[in-house]
């Protein structure tokens, strides 16, 4: 650790305790994944005996991945499309509507985002029932399309409501200098707001993919055929069991972050770099 | 910000309508439409399938004299303080982050933080019920290891009088009304959400150095640097998670459903709103009554939200 | 960027290769990754919609919440076993089970009830209410009454499918809407569950306890033995807010036996919500009566030998507590042996709760002795009214609930088949319900309000384990109120389920009483109907006739008006009904009685409109009577039981000694009178059936 301070220039003693205090923050805030990885090689009678330290590599259980593979393996397919296709669906709709209420103050627009807004605010319990006979007569039941657009449209608020905030950031010139050179509203979004909101659009994306990737309720009620679930619901049918077998349940979740994982892991600097907002300064 | 557009203009420049109006209408079929089916549903009797009783505004009167309704608002109020200051945390760890001189490690610090986001939140769950869990659980281990427990026995003994510390009996966190409160505020120490901190590292990033290096001629302690440098620059988004913090503290109940029940727990002291509101419905079966609910959640929620909005201001 | 390499640490190295080329060439493959993920799976998924269905294939679809280790595999054998069946009849048959986690359950009933997607045959139990079984659910009725033909080849063959369960259905039958909507599959009984070695190790070979006072010794043992071995975590007990009451709601039940028997003024033996609310009302029992009090202190003395605050704990954490051997017992029913066997390091033994014996000096006084099992509630499907394959689906449950089948079903599943004769395995012999007993009596909590109020107030009673005292005075405030709201949901729930019949049936009722020698009540009414309508027709014209016979001793048409002697008040509310409504003639039709039934189903009677409503249309005018009334004409129908011969029912309770012989086989015989009289209504409801052909 202090091969960071040694090779800084212009270091400050107080960087030591920084790092301190910051690994002590992260021991806490990654026990949750640790526990996960070494759970997911146990039996049960091991984490009783033994719930905090690893088990040693001779007693790894890979059964474990066997079962929980077999368990949601099917259900990966559908969770990928269904998270991806809504993702991109929902980004670029919210962008749009972003862009548009950032943007300019046409009439009508301060009525519009306050229609928005107002969403973001209404607690929605006995929604749920409505939303159901919705989509019963518009024939979308037992269909990946009712997740995927019931999750477009579930997730427009907020990102629009995010998006509009950044967008409005970014420095007026750009665009008029777009617009000089005759970009159209698309050319803008693509060259400016993109490429200026790219932190935040990674994280949007992020947020997004992550909720449908784990969302369980909506499909759970909404399909009926086994062959359509996703990921969630083979997820809370093992946590649903009585006696629980933590080390297949770890499994299981560990499968089914790891799409995320190596998507992460390949693009995790461009959502970082993003985020530490080094394009903001242009 | 926005460029003002006038009637005349807009009429040219109609097609920026046609930008809005996808998001629009998804927005409006299938998140207002369930929405006013609720709004209308509370003005009826009505118990989730096709058979409902118009009763004008009786589901509101009995709302208005419901006991437990607006005793939850109560608990409410005190989580939501609580998880303001609970944002803390977040914008110190960003600004922890931020004031690293190496790149490399500001870079995979952040990289860390995405971690956690990837882990299922029923993991989670399942460490924090271990660690409030009486017999086994670490939290009272620690209390009792530490001798703090006789400490807490004191205090109770003494100062607070409520009996719930007691020598020789293991703490019932989540079973005891007066300490289920204060343990929902400590669930999830330290309450670092990574959103939050990656929001505000954006904010803070656009303090060059220069800034810096003049408030160290100054001999401007850290203190000051925060106040007079880094906390106005993520004062946006500050707001912003406030803003988000607030509407979701408001609506939500899950961690309440799945630790304590859909009663609220010991003494009935973890019903929140939104959880008094899936209680009636889905428990009780009384869909009309619940939607009445939501509504009145919902002015308090646009008040707030109203309230933010005009006194938490932003100096640009 | 030259430095020496020990400069640099691997990290640094990947940071800088990653910072210079990496990036670029990670996001593609990154994105390239998603993109052929992303194109594979739509490839699955179009490939699969191109897999067109089989027209001739029948599907049966099973949904309930029951993940208990075994269960699924034991309905799975059953459902191949079934589809071979029919394969060999020629018929394409495919069953299927979608189990649903029981903490979605409810959302998921309502929705899919709600959408018309439920599947055919549907667990009933969590989310359900009177008035969602009658509207989307076909009651079992008309197929009880013929034998089950899965059953040829045995002795049950020939007998009525009703009387081939174990409680001839007593448990499935619905007093409040006269039929049955879920036939059992299973049995349940709760036993208690223990460490073997380790009781060995504590009692050396003393027997297991047969009743409270040696349950007592033995946790008493238990701690001693804790103590004396110096491991402090060890407790007699795992409790959970699922396994706790298990037991605790069992001692209480042994102290309200009696009293819930004078509360109830129905002809029900269950124990109904409703009355024990109205009784509470009438202020015949409080939570200072000494049957509660007894029933809280019987619960205080076992808390104290479970976790501390095991009420914050869920139904996994008190397995894994008794599992980890941190407890000796666990409370918990027989769907739990296939888990607890499977995941406990060591042999597990059962035995039964053991409750307070009447002879006991302290805790005798309100008991009436052993709780009779087996008979309280029934774990089964309901068979959703919209099904397209409702004979197929009937068709499958015979098989499952066959002789044969219920043995697969028990074999495979681990649980208690639910069919007389059937053969129980060897491991599951200790789990054979005991019939013989008495009902079990009440708890404080008669629904969800005031249950919600019981669960927020359990903590008091552990914290004082000797003084029930601020348990009861902070509940009884809130349990009047809660009580109330409960009543209120009940009489709504009520209210609607049964007027959906009510209504034409109590006009008719009017019109066979005004035309002397009218025809009967039923024949009357020839459109075809909801089962139950007949059923309450029937019961109609046997209300007439005892009443012409002079059967009903005391019952009198008096200025229109219906009166029993000794009855309780009937008559509650009269409506104004549209005489056009007679002229038409046409009581079939939906929409008056749709019309009607928005005047009816006013939700502020309250719970003044009696637990279950009752209207009959009288000279214009709707009466609304309640049920209490109804049961008592019931009752008077089977004369000699009970009250029967007219005496008001408001005299002084029953008090059961041993010579009344209020015990479950008394019950049965009454259920036989009731079973030979309900085979007449369906004999005549075929009859009504054929003439309509």
């Amino acid at each position: 650790m202090s091969h960071a301070s040694t090779t800084s220039v212009g270091r400050k003693p107080s960087d030591t305790l920084s790092h301190i205090i910051i690994w002590a923050i992260f021991a806490i805030e990654l026990l949750p994944f640790y526990m996960m990885l070494q759970m997911s090689v146990k039996t049960n009678t091991s984490f009783m005996t033994n719930p905090w330290l690893p088990a040693p590599p001779a007693d790894w259980q890979w059964s474990n991945f066997s079962y929980g593979l077999g368990l949601i393996g099917p259900y990966i397919a559908n969770t990928v499309f269904v998270a991806t296709l809504g993702t991109a669906a929902s980004l670029f709709l919210a962008i749009c509507a972003a862009y548009f209420f950032a943007r300019y103050r046409m009439p009508g627009s301060d009525i519009l985002f306050a229609m928005f807004m107002f969403l973001m605010l209404m607690p929605g319990v006995a929604n749920i029932v409505p939303l159901f006979t919705l989509l019963k007569s518009m024939n979308l039941l037992n269909t990946l399309w009712a997740l995927i657009i019931v999750g477009i449209a579930g997730g427009q608020v907020f990102a629009i409501f995010v998006l509009k905030n950044f967008i409005e950031e970014i420095p007026k010139d750009l665009f008029e200098a777009a617009e000089i050179d005759g970009a159209s509203h698309f050319q803008q979004m693509r060259n400016v707001v993109i490429p200026m909101s790219a932190p935040i659009i990674g994280t949007l994306a992020i947020l997004m993919f992550l909720g449908k990737w784990n969302d369980f309720m909506l499909p759970l009620i909404v399909m009926r055929d086994k062959e359509l679930f996703t990921l969630g619901v083979g997820l809370i049918y093992l946590n649903g069991e009585y006696v629980k077998q933590w080390g297949r349940i770890m499994a299981a979740f560990l499968i089914a972050s790891m799409p995320l994982i190596i998507m992460f892991l390949f693009t995790m600097k461009l959502f970082v770099r993003g985020l530490s907002g080094g394009a903001v300064k242009g | 910000m926005a460029q003002p557009i006038s009637n005349r203009k807009a009429l040219h420049e109609w097609q920026l309508y046609l930008f809005v109006l996808p998001s629009l209408l998804l927005v409006l079929v299938f998140a207002y439409y369930p929405a006013l089916s609720a709004i209308y549903h509370s003005f009826f009797d009505w118990t989730g399938g096709d058979f409902k009783q118009f009763i004008r505004f009786e589901n509101f009167t009995r709302a208005l004299g419901d006991k437990t309704f607006w005793a939850s608002f109560i608990t409410l109020a005190i989580l939501v303080v609580a998880n303001v200051v609970k944002m803390i945390p977040s914008i110190f760890m960003a600004v922890l982050i931020h004031r690293l001189t190496s790149d490399r490690w500001q870079y995979w610090y952040r990289v860390l933080l995405v971690v956690p986001m990837i882990v299922p939140g029923l993991v989670t769950l399942f460490i924090w019920k271990f660690f409030y869990d009486p017999s086994l659980g670490l939290l009272n281990a620690t209390l009792d290891a530490t001798g703090i427990k006789t400490l807490l026995v004191a205090l109770d003994t003494n100062v607070l009088q409520w009996n719930v510390f007691r020598e020789g009996v293991p703490i019932a966190w989540l079973s005891e009304p007066l300490l289920i409160i204060p343990s929902l505020i400590l669930w999830g120490f330290p309450w670092i959400g990574a959103v939050g901190v990656l929001i505000y590292l954006a904010g803070l990033q656009s303090i060059g150095t220069e800034v810096y290096e003049a408030a160290d001629l100054d001999g401007a302690s850290s203190w000051q640097k925060f106040v007079y440098i880094e906390f106005p620059l993520i004062m946006t988004q500050v707001r912003l998670s406030l803003i988000l913090m607030i509407i979701g503290s408001l609506k939500d109940f899950g961690l309440q459903l799945l630790l304590l029940g859909d009663g609220g727990g010991a003494g009935g002291r973890g019903m929140v709103p939104g959880l008094w509101m899936y209680n009636r419905a889905f428990t009780a079966g009384e869909f009309g009554y619940a939607c009445a609910l939501g509504l009145i959640l919902f002015v308090f929620i646009l008040a707030l939200t109203w309230v933010n909005n005009t006194y938490v201001r932003v100096e640009k | 960027m030259n430095s020496a390499p020990n400069d640099k640490t691997f990290f640094e190295k990947l940071n800088h290769w990653y910072a210079e080329k990496g990036e670029a060439i990670l996001n593609t493959i990154g994105f390239s990754l998603l993109g052929i993920c992303f194109l594979i799976a739509t490839w699955r998924i179009i490939a699969r919609s191109e897999v067109a269905s089989d027209p001739s294939l029948i599907t049966i679809r099973m949904s309930h919440w029951q993940l208990e280790a075994g269960v699924r595999d034991g309905l799975d054998v059953v459902a191949r076993e079934y589809e071979k069946i029919c394969a060999a009849r020629g018929q394409k048959v495919r069953v299927e089970q979608i189990p649903v986690p029981e903490q979605v359950y409810a959302n998921w009933f309502i929705t899919q009830l709600v959408g018309g997607t439920a599947p055919d045959l549907v667990e009933i139990g969590k989310g359900s209410s009177d008035e969602r079984l009658a509207r989307f659910f076909q009651p079992f009725g008309p197929y009880l009454q013929d034998a089950n033909p899965y059953n040829a080849g045995t002795d049950l063959e020939g007998v009525p499918w009703r009387n081939t369960f174990t409680d001839g259905l007593s448990s499935a039958y619905k007093a409040e809407l006269l039929e049955y909507y879920q036939l059992p599959f299973t049995v349940l009984t709760t036993r208690v569950f223990y460490n073997k070695p380790l009781y060995k190790e504590i009692r050396g070979d003393k027997p297991v306890p047969k009743n409270y006072d040696e349950f007592m010794e033995l946790c008493r043992d238990v701690v001693d033995y804790a103590h004396k071995h110096n491991k402090p975590g060890l407790l007699p007990i795992a409790g959970s807010k699922y396994n706790g009451p298990m037991i605790m709601g069992r001692l209480f039940g042994s102290q309200t036996q009696m009293l819930t028997q004078k509360n109830n003024r129905g002809l029900h033996w269950t124990n109904v919500p409703e009355e024990n609310i109205m009784a509470y009302f009438r202020g015949d029992w409080s939570t200072q009566s000494p049957e509660i009090v007894s029933g809280l202190q019987l619960m205080q003395s076992v808390i104290q030998y479970m976790q501390p605050g095991f009420i914050q704990l869920q139904r996994d954490d008190g397995t894994l507590n008794f599992v980890q051997k941190h407890s000796l017992m666990i409370a918990s029913g027989a769907w739990d042996r296939t888990s607890l066997e499977q995941e406990s390091p060591f042999p597990v033994d059962v035995f039964r709760i053991p409750l307070p014996s009447p002879s006991d000096p302290k805790y005798g006084r309100f008991t009436m002795g052993q709780i009779a099992e087996g008979t309280s509630t029934a774990v089964g499907f309901g068979l959703n009214r919209a099904s397209p394959n409702i004979e197929v689906a009937v068709d499958f449950y015979r098989f499952l609930t066959s002789r044969r089948g219920s043995e697969i079903f028990a074999q495979y599943s681990g649980w208690l088949p639910a069919i007389i004769g059937a053969k129980i395995p060897a491991k599951l012999e200790p789990f054979r319900p005991d019939m013989n007993g008495y009902p079990q009596g009440t708890e404080l909590g008669q629904g969800s309000e005031s249950n919600r109020v019981w669960d927020n107030n359990f903590y008091l009673l552990a914290k004082t384990p000797n003084d029930y005292q601020p348990f009861s005075q902070t509940i009884s405030p809130q349990l009047r109120d809660a009580f109330f709201e409960d009543m209120k949901l009940i009489a709504r729930g009520r209210t609607r389920a049964i007027s959906r019949m009510d209504v034409p049936l109590g006009a008719l009722f009017v019109q066979a009483l005004r035309t002397n020698g009218a025809p009967k009540v039923s024949e009357a009414y020839p459109r075809a109907v909801p089962t139950a309508t007949y059923e309450r027709m029937a019961e109609t014209d046997r209300m007439i006739a005892a009443m012409q016979n002079g059967k009903i001793p005391g019952a009198t048409l008096n200025g229109g008006r219906l009166r029993v002697a000794g009855a309780p008040e009937m008559v509650e509310q009269t409506f104004k009904v549209d005489p056009s409504f007679f002229a038409k003639g046409g009581f079939a039709d939906e929409q008056v009685k749709l019309t009607l039934l928005e005047k009816v189903a006013r939700p502020d009677f309250g719970f003044s409109a009696g637990a279950s409503a009752q209207y009959i249309v009288h000279e214009h005018k709707l009466v609304v009577t309640n049920s209490p009334f109804r049961l008592y004409l019931l009752a008077a129908l089977f004369d000699g039981t009970r009250d029967g011969q007219g005496a008001p029912a408001s005299t002084p309770a029953r008090k059961p000694t041993d010579s009344d012989d209020i015990n479950l086989r008394k019950l049965s015989e009454l259920m036989e009178s009731q079973n030979a009289l309900e085979s007449a209504w369906y004999r005549y409801r075929r009859e009504l059936k054929d003439v309509k052909r």
